[in-house]
C-alpha cells in the first residue's frame, strides 16, 4: 500500500443561500492511490460534482468549506490560499460534462490546448503548438494539424471531448478529475471517450476521478466506487466487490436497476427510482434516503446510518442493506403494510423487473 | 465575395432611399423656387402674360419682369420636370462629386460641408475614445468584482449621467472648466492639431460621459454573463490567471452589445452634435444641419443627407464585419 495521493477526510461544503445554508457535501472521505481510480457515483445534487470542484478550488466565493483535503500530503487549501500558479492545471486538471460549452467558443483548437503550455511550462508559442499536435494525436485526432487551426464549433461532439481531453493532459498531470465526461455524448461515442481515459491513465500512470450517475460507466473501469447521495458517502467498495453483490445499500441497488443490461429480456422495464434527491437545507436528522427507500424503519427515520464495513474493503451506510436479514425483514414488513415508515407506497416499485433476492429475472 | 457585393448593394439602396425621401419631403414642405428668387416666385406667369394681371410692378407685386426671372429659375434648376426626373439629375450630378450650391450665399455644398466636416468627425472620434478609454476598464473591474463597492458605485453613477441631459452636463463642464477654473478655452479654434484638441477636450467629455456609462452598463453585463460560461471554469481548472481569463476568454465574446451600440452612437455623431456645438460653440455639421432644415436650403440639406446617411451605413457595415471577427461562428452570408 503506497501512500494516497489524494486523501479526503470529513469535508463538508455548504452554500449560503437565502433560504438558509445548503449542505452539498456532509461529510464526505476517501482515499486515492497513485495511478488508481476512483468512481463516484450519484444523482444530480448528490454532491459529486461539489466535492470535484472543492478539490479543484473551483467554488464560489460563498460556498463554506469545512474538513481536510490532501494532494501528495499537501494541504489543498493552503495551496489555494497562496495562490499558487502552477498548480491546478499542472498537477490536477478537470474536465467537465458538456465539451459544447467547455471550450472557449472563439478561440482556435491549437491555442486553447498550447496556452496552459505557454503559461505553466514556460513553452514559446510555436513550441506549444507543435506539442499541441502531438497531444491531438495521443487522444486519436486524425489531422492534428488541420483541427489546431479550427474553432470549437468546426468539430463534433466527440472530437471536442477529445480536445477537452487533450488540453487536460497537456501539463502531464498526476490527477484527472472527470466530471460526467460523457454525459452530454452520443452513446456509441461514449464507450470510445471512456476507454480513450482509461488508456490514457494507464499509460501515463494518473490517478483519475471519474464522477457519473450512470453505474454502467464505471462498472469495469475505476479501482473503487463511492456512491453518494444527498451529500454522504452511502456505500464505497473495490469495483469487483460492489458488482458482486450490486450493492448492498438501497440507493446502489436502486441505482443499479436503472441501468439497462445485455442480459435481460427486451423490452424489460427499466425501474424509476420514486421521489427525487432531497435539498438539504439545515442539518438533516436520519438516512437521506429513507423518503425513497422501501428497506426503512422507522429507525432510519431518526438515526442517521453510520458508514461501517460489512465485509472486507466494503462500507455501506445503512441500517438494514441489501440482501441481510435485517434488510429482507425491513423489505417484507413494508411490503406487508403497503408503505414504508416514511409514507411511501410500495406500489412505486411494483414496475421493477429484475428482484435478485427474489430469484426473478 | 459575394457576402460584399450584397452588402454593397444594400448599402447603396439605402442612401437611395434616405436621400430620395429628403428630396420628395423637401419639395413638398417648402418651394425651391422661392428660396431662389424670393417672392416673386408666388406670382402667376401666365396670368400676367395674358393682361388678366396688371403690372404692379413697384408695389411689392409683380411684373412681367419678375415673370422672366422666375422662368429663368425655373429653368435653370430644372424646376419644371417631374419629381422623379429631377431625383435622377441630382443623383447624376453627386456621382460626379457635385452637390451643387447652397441657396443662400452660393457657395458649393461640397466645400461647406468640406470645411465642416472634420471638426465633427474630430468631435465624435474623441468623444468615443473618452467613452471607450473610461467604460471598458471600469466595466471590466466592476465585472470582475460584482457587486462590490467599485461595482456599486460605478453602476449609481452611470444611471446618474445616462440620465443627465447633455446641455446640463455642457453647461456644468463649461462653467467648472471654463468660466471658473479657465483650464480651456471659451471660444474654439483650430489653427493646429494641439489648439484643435484642447477645444475638444470639453464637448468631447460632454458627449463620452454618458456614452461611457451605456457601454460600461452593456459590457459589464455581457462581462457577467460571460464569466457564467463552462469554458471559464474549464480555464481556471486549466490553472490560468484572472487576469488571462478576463483578457484572453472572456472580454471578446462580450464585445457583442459594446460594439452595436458603439456603431449607431458613432454614426449618429458624424451628423454632428447639435446641442453640443450649440454650448462650446463649434461650427460643426449639427449647427450647419440645422440651419439649412430652417432656411430650406435645398442643395446643403440633400448634400448633408447623402454625407450622413453613407457615414452611418458604412460605420455599420464595418461592424457587421467585426461581428464575425469576434465570434467565427457568425457567418458572414448571413
Amino acid at each position: 500500500m503506497s501512500a494516497p495521493l489524494v486523501s479526503v477526510e470529513d469535508l463538508h461544503v455548504s452554500f449560503l443561500t437565502e433560504q438558509g445554508s445548503v449542505r452539498a457535501v456532509d461529510g464526505v472521505s476517501f482515499d486515492l492511490e497513485p495511478g488508481k481510480s476512483i468512481g463516484i457515483v450519484g444523482e444530480s445534487g448528490s454532491g459529486k460534482s461539489v466535492t470535484a470542484k472543492t478539490l479543484m478550488n473551483l467554488l464560489p466565493s460563498y460556498a463554506q468549506v469545512e474538513g481536510s483535503m490532501k494532494f501528495d500530503g499537501r494541504d489543498l487549501r493552503g495551496i489555494a490560499g497562496k495562490k499558487e500558479k502552477h498548480f491546478w492545471g499542472v498537477e490536477m486538471t478537470m474536465i467537465f460534462q458538456d465539451p459544447m460549452t467547455s471550450l472557449n467558443p472563439v478561440k482556435r483548437v491549437g491555442e486553447q490546448i498550447a496556452e496552459s503550455l505557454r503559461v505553466h511550462m514556460n513553452r514559446s508559442r510555436s513550441e506549444a503548438m507543435a506539442e499541441a499536435g502531438d497531444l491531438l494525436e495521443q487522444v486519436g485526432i486524425p489531422e492534428p494539424a488541420k483541427r489546431l487551426r479550427q474553432y470549437p464549433h468546426e468539430l463534433s461532439g466527440g472530437l471536442r471531448q477529445r480536445v477537452v481531453i487533450a488540453i487536460a493532459l497537456a501539463c502531464g498531470p498526476r490527477l484527472l478529475i472527470a466530471d460526467e465526461p460523457t454525459t452530454a455524448l452520443d452513446v456509441t461515442v461514449q464507450k470510445h471517450i471512456l476507454d480513450l481515459l482509461d488508456d490514457l491513465r494507464k499509460e501515463r500512470g494518473m490517478s483519475m476521478i471519474l464522477i457519473t450517475h450512470d453505474l454502467g460507466v464505471v462498472k469495469g473501469r475505476t479501482d473503487e466506487i463511492m456512491v453518494m447521495y444527498g451529500g454522504r458517502t452511502m456505500e464505497e467498495a473495490p469495483t469487483p466487490t460492489l458488482f458482486e453483490c450490486d450493492g448492498l445499500h438501497p440507493y446502489t441497488e436502486a441505482l443499479n436497476a436503472t441501468i439497462p443490461r445485455i442480459d435481460t429480456p427486451s423490452h424489460t422495464r427499466l425501474v424509476p427510482i420514486p421521489g427525487k434527491p432531497p435539498e438539504v437545507i439545515g442539518k438533516i436528522i436520519g438516512c437521506p434516503f429513507v423518503q425513497r427507500c422501501r428497506y426503512s424503519t422507522s429507525e432510519c427515520l431518526t438515526e442517521m446510518p453510520p458508514l461501517v464495513e460489512q465485509e472486507e474493503g466494503h462500507f455501506c451506510a445503512c441500517h438494514n442493506p441489501v440482501g441481510t436479514p435485517e434488510g429482507i425483514k425491513a423489505r417484507e414488513a413494508n411490503q406487508n403494510a403497503g408503505y414504508t415508515p416514511a409514507g411511501l407506497d410500495m406500489k412505486e416499485f411494483e414496475t421493477s423487473a429484475v428482484r435478485r433476492d427474489s430469484g426473478e429475472l | 465575395m459575394g457576402f460584399f457585393l450584397k452588402r454593397i448593394a444594400q448599402m447603396v439602396s439605402v442612401i437611395i432611399a434616405a436621400t430620395f425621401l429628403a428630396f420628395a419631403a423637401m419639395n413638398y414642405l417648402g418651394d425651391p423656387l422661392f428660396n431662389v428668387v424670393g417672392f416673386v416666385a408666388s406670382v402667376d406667369c401666365d396670368a400676367v402674360s395674358a393682361g388678366e394681371i396688371e403690372d404692379v410692378s413697384g408695389q411689392g407685386g409683380t411684373d412681367v419682369g419678375d415673370c422672366e426671372v422666375v422662368e429663368a429659375a425655373r429653368e435653370k434648376y430644372h424646376l419644371n420636370d417631374p419629381l422623379p426626373v429631377r431625383y435622377v439629375r441630382w443623383v447624376g450630378d453627386v456621382v460626379q462629386g457635385d452637390l451643387g450650391v447652397s441657396f443662400k450665399n452660393s457657395m458649393p455644398v461640397t466645400t461647406i460641408i468640406g470645411n465642416r466636416i472634420p471638426k465633427s468627425i474630430f468631435l465624435m472620434v474623441v468623444a468615443e475614445i473618452f467613452a471607450l478609454v473610461i467604460a471598458v476598464p471600469a466595466a471590466i473591474r466592476a465585472a470582475y468584482k460584482a457587486n462590490r463597492v467599485f461595482d456599486k458605485s460605478a453602476t449609481v453613477s452611470s444611471f446618474g449621467f445616462i440620465s443627465l441631459p447633455n446641455f446640463a452636463l455642457g453647461v456644468i463642464l463649461f462653467y467648472l472648466f471654463v468660466v471658473k477654473w479657465q483650464i480651456f478655452p471659451s471660444r474654439y479654434e483650430d489653427d493646429d492639431f494641439f489648439t484643435r484638441l484642447r477645444s475638444t477636450v470639453l464637448p468631447g467629455m460632454t458627449l463620452a460621459l454618458p456614452l461611457a456609462a451605456t457601454y460600461f452598463r452593456l459590457l459589464r453585463t455581457d462581462l457577467i454573463t460571460t464569466l457564467q460560461e463552462d469554458f471559464v471554469l474549464m480555464a481556471k481548472a486549466k490553472g490560468l490567471s484572472d487576469g488571462w481569463i478576463m483578457f484572453r476568454h472572456v472580454l471578446r465574446p462580450s464585445l457583442f452589445s459594446l460594439v452595436t451600440v458603439f456603431g449607431l452612437s458613432t454614426g449618429g455623431l458624424i451628423g454632428g452634435a447639435l446641442v453640443v456645438e450649440q454650448i462650446f460653440v463649434i461650427p460643426g455639421l449639427g449647427r450647419t444641419f440645422v440651419e439649412a432644415v430652417i432656411r430650406d436650403d435645398f442643395p446643403l440639406v440633400l448634400g448633408l443627407v447623402t454625407i450622413i446617411s453613407s457615414s452611418f451605413i458604412a460605420i455599420n457595415f464595418i461592424v457587421d464585419i467585426f461581428y464575425s471577427v469576434i465570434d467565427p461562428r457568425v457567418s458572414r452570408e448571413t
